[in-house]
């Protein structure tokens, strides 16, 4: 299935862009509440998605967050360090039939979603610059 | 007066101390302001950030005990204190459904869990 490249919200340069459903650990609450929302994908980022804080609370994460000495340290390329929350929960591509468990980070100050390393480790994609698809197999 | 501080983590103390240099402040000095400031900041918790934190507290009251108990297992923590160990992730959900946690700050954790550190290549999406 191929996804054609999107801006993202910070960035004048068209990018790779998964349209995912993000759901809490009970799964009784989704964001959004119906359809999907626009996922950056972010190699240079090695968790499995990052979402922003108003997103994560509204999703109730705090009900199902890793205690603040499980979460990873988080640094920067050049250093920064970063304190993250993490919290479980669901990440679907409904196109795909996705669903996946797995640890949602937010940081105060982020304002995109990405979709880091860990998570494209599930996936066998293929990036077609020329094009500017992002094609699943 | 003099202290000894346990735990501190050493790439923090580093740059804690290389600023306090370029300060012209004595380690001390430089703590006693650290202090000050995290005394301020934290005089203005929510509700929810004081239930996080003694949940946080009871966490770490709990874990060497369940590490040697229970490996592997999965924990709960709310109300600043442990309710529950299960077998597995979802049971634990369903403790939090059964116990009506759902939207109140509550750990969930898996004993023994292995913490990596997360990096960032790009800097630009986190202001």
């Amino acid at each position: 299935m191929k996804f054609l490249y999107k801006k993202p919200k910070i960035s004048e340069v068209e990018a790779p862009i998964l349209p995912i459903q993000i759901f809490d650990d009970t799964r009784t609450h989704s964001y959004p509440n119906q359809a999907t929302t626009d996922a950056l994908v972010d190699t240079g980022y090695d968790g499995f998605i990052m979402i922003p804080i108003k997103i994560f609370d509204a999703l109730n994460l705090i009900s199902s967050e890793l205690p603040q000495d499980q979460v990873s340290m988080a640094e920067t390329i050049v250093g920064e360090h970063l304190e993250l929350r993490t919290a479980l929960g669901y990440v679907e591509i409904p196109k795909l039939k996705i669903s996946l468990s797995l640890e949602i980070d937010t940081y105060s100050n982020c304002v995109e979603i990405l979709l880091g390393r860990q998570f494209l480790e599930y996936l066998v994609i293929t990036l077609d610059g020329q094009q500017k698809e992002l094609i699943i197999e | 007066m003099s202290i000894i501080i346990r735990d501190v983590n050493k790439e923090v103390y580093a740059k804690f101390k290389a600023k306090a240099a370029e300060y012209g402040l004595k380690i001390g000095e430089a703590l006693t302001k650290a202090m000050e400031s995290w005394i301020n900041i934290n005089n203005t918790l929510t509700d929810e950030a004081i239930v996080r934190r003694k949940n946080l507290a009871a966490y770490r009251s709990v874990i060497r005990d369940l590490e040697k108990s229970y490996p592997q297992k999965w924990g709960l923590i709310s109300n600043g204190d442990l309710q529950c160990i299960k077998d597995t992730h979802e049971e634990i959900v369903e403790e939090i459904k059964s116990r009506n946690l759902i939207g109140k700050p509550c750990y969930i954790f898996q004993i023994g869990r292995k913490i990596i550190k997360r990096t960032f290549g790009m800097g630009s999406r986190i202001k």
